[in-house]
């Protein structure tokens, strides 16, 4: 097939084949990362800029180190130290970089639709890495990866997705990506933390979490904005992790072979605890290193890799 | 029309002469490897390898290569290259590597396999070993062991078509017009 | 003048006859169905054109004083001229809000100079809009306000709002109010549903509507004043207000072209030009007012031309500011909702005139002689594109930009004169 797409956007624009073809490919890229010399000459004189107008530290040094182990020339502007804050308008600053002609634009924003009007509008790549409440498609994919990786398949998985449903794009990336490839979505939250039209998705959702545990293959815990919650969708964190927190009893729930995930970064205590996130069943920390084979994978398509098959 | 341009019995003896030839060249095989381009140079690494096993009663390692990330035409989109994986299951430090393809002709495929070889470490030398020379070079490199030189027009697809059992090189066929 | 061969609308009498208008001394001297030999003056041809009384708008801001870079007194009344409308109603909340009787007099004193139409503005309810203390609504109606409102604010105090309509009531002034619950709808960008959860935006449920419908509708019944609910949106909206009209509550309404014509859908693409208060709804809610209007529920159609500079709504969505324009694409958008709905035409165009004329206790909606001579004529058939370039105001922020629209002004007449002409 041939890759059609400039923008990785949203993985509601991808199709499932589009989404298999991504985590097939992201194998050959994570080997790369395993060599002594994690580097190939794909993107050597492409210019990749960074935006990120919202704070983020894994995110931001995952999409560096895909763009450099790709020879890509990578700037990173971030919202403290741009104009940003003066006033200048997101469009504004689109069309400053633009004019120094990048290959590819990555951007993070606390607004919904920023990214998907910026790809509209200018005509180099742009990575969509986090929108407001929108979509998180590289956080999905590499999620999708470690899954496949551990399981074999996404088919049939019986996933469970629990916390801030409301606030989360990562959650909304992750069921439409899941239940395009054959998975199965649990949504596990407080009814304060579902989104309207969640019933609208295609996923279970369930308020109580413990029937949950002992059925599904994957439990993602997404992060408490405590600052943004609190006393607001529920009383404490002392309730909250009781009743949505992945402690010791629940991890002893779980089926075999079933694994914790959590796209970071964690609020240990608070909706997962220690012992949870460092048991064996974790593969948080595969999540981070498939990461950055999954972006590799997006830089190369979105930049002029394809991926014909003959 | 595809059209046969070499049968299985002449391939057959082709790689016969090669094997020969690379007798005589290489002399002692303990460190020797051999690396196959995909996926064309891969077909015709395995046979190769076959023939001189039973020559020298050795196990020859044999690696593969996929120089989709090495091309330096990517943003083009002059090509489509699939990514697979690259698999050399030993070191390459301090060996003779023989890189194999089975077709060279701009040479553009050779100079990144090479490059992509030097990423894995540091070879003490490395030949290169080809089915088919057909030409039209754009780059100083020239093969050390050559099967058959053709000349075919520029337009043209050269391809090796695989064997029924899924290992051996049936025919090769040139066809069509390139992209 | 004369206006001669066109087809003569009239919604106080209810009557459409082919005939000529005769005007002098800016007032309608005669209306000569099946036509007349008359010839002074200027004789316009309104032939295949239909003759329609000027439009009333209640429900403009026209940003003046304080925002003039978005809209002033003269540019949001020649877009006013341009779509028809003779008769526009200002909201106060400009800089400095007319909450006192030197702005009202100042926007006053402007359009009786400058505008090109009938500006009349509303005076605040409380002052400053701050929903605690009560403006000087007495001494703007002597300074030539119309009616009172807080329109861009809801009065959080229902105590505060009872008031409010009581002393209102003492000087006659119509109560128009804004509804809106703070809490509820607070963060919210475009109307709750699983759109704007896909979209990652936040909501506006339509109960935030729904509940100060329902409580100001409850005032009014309790103390029996009239109170004018603007720009509904909502189904649950319609069906309080259908019930309390049922019930003999004096309230009246008004929805504008854009949830007449528009659902969240045109949200997809995070189009600035589609958000505005309250937020395009869904299809069932469309629907809703359209049947409202259909059995009488919605007495008014009112743009709420909201004119915003391109900077501005040039921003994300979450950022830009709620509004769009809508003055030049009103009688369009009634003739497309005529066409679509299959409402009578007449009825619509009540909707704009009389009745708008009606609850504010002013003259127009009227084509007999005797009459203001605000005209409209209007071409029903020609198809036109409605672009940046056909836009009068200073701002170009409307949803409407590149649709066709079948029928379009072609004249507009003011006190007898020309304001506008294609």
């Amino acid at each position: 097939m041939n890759w059609p797409h400039k923008d990785i956007i949203a993985v509601q624009d991808l199709t499932s084949a589009e989404i298999g073809l991504i985590l097939d490919m992201a194998s050959s890229f994570k080997e790369i990362s395993r060599r002594d010399i994690k580097k190939v000459p794909t993107l050597r004189g492409k210019t990749v800029v960074l935006l990120f107008y919202e704070a983020s530290t894994r995110t931001r040094l995952s999409f560096e180190i895909a763009a450099k182990r790709l020879s890509a020339d990578t700037t990173a502007l971030s919202a403290s130290g741009s104009s940003f804050s003066k006033g200048e308008t997101i469009m504004d600053a689109a069309y400053n970089v633009m004019a120094m002609s990048p290959d590819c634009i990555i951007i993070r924003y606390p607004y919904a639709g920023v990214p998907k009007k910026m790809a509209e509008l200018l005509p180099c790549s742009v990575i969509n890495a986090g929108d407001g409440y929108h979509e998180h498609p590289t956080q999905a994919l590499l999620d999708m990866y470690s899954m496949k990786e551990r399981f074999g398949r996404l088919e049939g998985l019986k996933v469970a997705i629990v916390g801030d449903i409301m606030h989360s794009r990562v959650a909304r990336s992750n069921v439409y990506g899941l239940i395009k490839m054959g998975a199965q979505v649990v949504l596990v939250a407080p009814k304060t933390l579902l989104p309207p039209g969640v019933e609208t998705w295609g996923a279970d959702v369930m308020t109580e979490f413990d029937p949950v545990i002992p059925e599904v293959d994957a439990i993602m815990m997404l992060r408490v904005q405590k600052e943004r919650l609190h006393e607001r969708f529920y009383p404490d964190s002392r309730e909250y992790s009781i009743f949505y927190g992945l402690n010791k009893r629940r991890v002893d729930m779980m089926k075999e072979g079933a694994v914790i995930m959590h796209p970071g970064p964690m609020n240990r205590g608070v909706e997962i605890t220690y012992d949870a996130a460092d048991s064996a069943r974790s593969i948080i920390l595969d999540q981070v290193e498939n990461g950055v084979a999954i972006r590799m994978t997006l830089l190369y398509l979105s930049m002029g890799g394809s991926a014909n098959v003959d | 029309m595809p059209e046969i341009v070499m049968s299985e019995q002449e391939i057959t003896a082709i790689l016969k002469d090669l094997a020969d030839c690379l007798m005589e060249g290489i002399k002692t095989w303990n460190d020797v490897v051999f690396i196959g381009i995909r996926s064309g140079g891969v077909l015709v690494a395995r046979s190769i390898v076959k023939i001189l096993e039973q020559k020298t009663d050795m196990q020859i390692p044999l690696g593969t290569l996929d120089i989709a990330l090495y091309r330096d035409d990517v943003s083009k989109r002059l090509f489509s290259p699939e990514v697979r994986s690259t698999d050399i299951p030993f070191s390459v430090d301090n060996k003779r590597v023989i890189l194999v393809d089975d077709v060279i002709n701009t040479g553009r495929s050779v100079r990144a396999a090479i490059d992509h070889i030097l990423d894995f470490g540091r070879p003490k030398r490395i030949y290169f070993m080809v089915l088919f020379d057909r030409g039209g070079r754009e780059l100083p490199i020239q093969p050390d062991f050559v099967g058959k030189e053709m000349s075919i027009p520029e337009e043209k697809i050269i391809k090796i078509e695989v064997a029924p059992d899924g290992i051996g090189i049936k025919d090769v066929i040139i066809s069509g017009v390139k992209k | 003048m004369w206006i001669k061969g066109g087809t003569i609308f009239d919604p106080a009498g209810g009557t459409v006859q082919a005939g000529d208008i005769h005007i002098a001394d800016g007032v309608i001297s005669g209306v000569y169905p099946g036509g007349n030999n008359g010839k002074d003056g200027e004789i316009v041809d309104a032939q295949g054109l239909w003759v329609l009384p000027g439009l009333i708008d209640m429900h403009v801001h026209f940003r003046d004083p304080g925002y003039e870079y978005k809209e002033d007194i003269v540019s949001g009344s020649l877009a006013a001229a341009a779509g028809g409308v003779t008769t526009v109603v200002c909201m106060p909340n400009t800089d400095p809000v007319n909450d006192n009787p030197s702005v009202t007099r100042y926007i006053v004193e402007k359009a009786r100079a400058k505008a090109a139409v009938r500006v009349l503005p509303a005076g605040a309810l409380t002052k400053d809009l701050n929903g605690i203390e009560l403006a000087e609504m007495g001494l703007m109606k002597a300074a030539g306000i119309v009616a009172v409102t807080d329109d861009g604010k809801t009065v959080e105090n229902a105590s505060m709002m009872r008031r409010a309509m009581e002393y209102a009531a003492t000087f006659g002034l119509p109560v128009i109010t804004h509804c809106q619950d703070k809490g509820l709808s607070a963060g919210g960008v475009m109307n709750e549903s699983a759109l704007s959860s896909r979209l990652g935006l936040a909501g506006i449920p339509s109960a935030s509507e729904d509940i100060i419908i329902s409580r100001d509708v409850l005032i009014a019944g309790y103390t029996g004043l009239p109170v004018h609910i603007t720009h509904v949106s909502t189904r649950t909206g319609i069906d309080i207000i259908r019930q309390a009209k049922r019930d003999g509550i004096r309230v009246t309404c008004d929805v504008t072209p854009h949830h007449l014509l528009l659902t969240e859908d045109r949200v997809r693409g995070y189009d600035t030009k589609a958000k505005m208060y309250p937020p395009l709804r869904k299809e069932e809610d469309r629907r809703a007012l359209i049947e409202g209007l259909t059995d009488g529920t919605v007495d008014c159609i009112a743009t709420d031309h909201a004119p915003h500079a391109k900077d501005e709504k040039d921003l994300d969505f979450d950022l830009a500011p709620f509004g769009i324009i809508g003055l030049q694409t009103l009688l369009p958008a009634i003739m497309q909702v005529h066409r679509e709905c299959g409402i009578d035409f007449m009825e619509l165009l009540k909707r704009a005139t009389v009745n708008p004329a009606r609850i504010l206790g002013i003259e127009g909606g009227v084509l007999t002689a005797g009459a203001r001579a605000d005209i409209v004529l209007f071409d029903p058939e020609v198809k036109w594109k409605f672009t940046e370039e056909s836009i009068l105001s200073k701002s170009k922020n409307s949803p409407f930009l590149g649709k066709e629209f079948k029928g379009r002004v072609v004249h507009t007449i003011v006190c007898g004169n020309s304001v506008y002409r294609i």
